[in-house]
């Protein structure tokens, strides 16, 4: 039983995981509207309620800014060296996309969800 | 300090040179970004464990190193399953010949022989262990080499993606036995019982104007059993005439059958089997002469024969389970039950 419920668990990790992966590359590129080194980055998107790791952050920055979504240089700032990025142009059209195909997506989830259940359980008791 | 130091030259360790300098001026702002603000809530500096429990919590240098690297394979996902089938055929192909090619050198090879017997029964495992690791060796190596260049040409050529329908092969039948197959099994499998019935009443087995062969008396012995065997085989092919599906138990039959036919002929072959022999323009002494060679021969191929025996067994014997195997999975070929 506790085995079953284990890789239940694990289970679920992964799929979050695997959920979460696309949405932050979302949350990334929105952030960077405004120029934002990594440190700062991470902690905004933290107050958010988006927990990013540096071994998740960093090449998916590297991967965007090769991709040429996002701007990056490196700048002194309080006496230390920090790369600041912001999304381009370029990126912008792509968030923009990108936003449009997760709320088609949302709105899709939830058509199939309300298929699915019943009023009540879609609307909560009348 | 010099524990973050330490961590970033780690780290740094694993990178490609052209990227070192970048990565690790990054990590190395974040780290001391974040080792700022950890002193400056606690308002004292971090004790040496606490900054452990920090890079500790960055994770290893190799893993944090590799996530900044694209995914890299020697030999990718979508090539694994050809490179382990073929890994299959390439190990069976070599392995099978190589093991039969050693048995007939120490049978037939005087030198091989020799060497063979002058040592002792451990000593022998040793060599043949030996030899035989560095031959699957050398083929796992050869076929591991050849699917890392493929590896690299498939993601230019995707010459694994490109198919045409129409080309794709014709659905198999595997889990019916052709009846054909079944009939001219039990035709061979009658002809045969009829043939050692009759060479049961006398040691003479074949007895023509310029030949004549008599076997040793204890013929009578081998011959029951392989009319034994025929008549199991038989037995079988009758049933797949008329239930023209592979079972388990048919199968368990089958192989116990083929193991038991090939141990007595292995045997056979080791008690000079062969009594006389008459050729017409042959003198009696060279005849006897024959007759001792082939008896001397015969003795030496045991191993060879009791090896390839089994290997037809087991062959077979997997061949079948796999038409099972295989039944048991398809959608739309009727599975019999087992």
């Amino acid at each position: 039983m506790v085995s079953e419920t284990q890789s239940a668990n694990d289970a679920f990790e992964n799929l979050r995981l695997e959920l979460r992966r696309g949405s932050l590359v979302i949350a990334v590129l929105a952030a960077l509207r405004d120029e934002r080194y990594g440190y700062t980055l991470r902690k905004t998107l933290a107050e958010h309620g988006i927990d990013i790791d540096e071994s998740t952050l960093y090449p998916l920055l590297r991967r965007l800014e090769t991709q040429g979504l996002l701007s990056s240089q490196w700048r002194e700032e309080e006496k230390r060296n920090k790369r600041f990025y912001r999304i381009n142009s370029s990126g912008e059209q792509v968030l923009e996309r990108l936003l449009a195909e997760w709320r088609s997506i949302d709105a899709s989830l939830d058509a199939v969800l309300n298929n699915r259940n019943t009023p009540e359980e879609v609307h909560g008791p009348r | 300090m010099d524990l973050v130091n330490r961590y970033l030259q780690a780290v740094e360790f694993w990178l490609p040179t052209n990227l070192k300098r970048d990565i690790i001026a990054e990590l190395s702002e974040d780290l001391h970004a974040q080792i700022e603000e950890r002193e400056a809530a606690l308002g004292r500096p971090l004790a040496s464990a606490e900054l452990e429990d920090l890079l500790k919590q960055r994770g290893a240098p190799i893993v944090v190193a590799n996530s900044f690297l694209p995914q890299r394979y020697l030999i990718g996902p979508l090539l694994f399953p050809v490179y382990l089938l073929v890994l299959k055929i390439a190990l069976l192909g070599f392995l099978v010949p190589w093991v039969l090619t050693f048995i007939g050198l120490v049978v037939f090879d005087s030198a091989y022989h020799n060497g063979w017997v002058a040592h002792s029964w451990l000593q022998n495992a040793e060599s043949l262990w030996g030899s035989l690791w560095n031959s699957a060796f050398v083929a796992i190596g050869i076929v591991t080499a050849i699917f890392a260049v493929l590896e690299r040409f498939q993601p230019k050529t995707h010459f694994l993606e490109t198919f045409e329908p129409k080309s794709l092969p014709a659905i198999r039948k595997t889990a019916v036995i052709p009846r054909i197959g079944t009939s001219v099994e039990l035709a061979v499998n009658v002809v045969l019982a009829v043939w050692i019935a009759f060479s049961l009443t006398s040691p003479v087995v074949y007895d023509s104007p310029n030949l004549r062969i008599t076997l040793a008396l204890h013929w009578y012995l081998f011959f029951l059993a392989w009319l034994a065997v025929v008549l199991v085989s038989g037995a079988v092919s009758a049933t797949n005439l008329i239930y023209p599906y592979w079972t388990r138990r048919k199968v368990l039959i089958r192989f116990l059958s083929e193991c038991f036919g090939g141990i007595m002929f292995s045997w056979m072959l080791s008690t000079h089997i062969v009594a006389q022999l008459s050729i017409t323009n042959l003198l009696p002494e060279r005849c006897a002469w024959l007759v001792s060679r082939i008896n001397y021969w015969g003795a030496r191929g045991v191993p060879v024969a009791l090896s390839i025996f089994l290997v037809i067994a087991i062959a077979n014997a997997w061949i079948h389970l796999r038409t099972i195997d295989r039944a048991k999975y398809s959608a739309c070929i009727p599975s019999p039950t087992t």
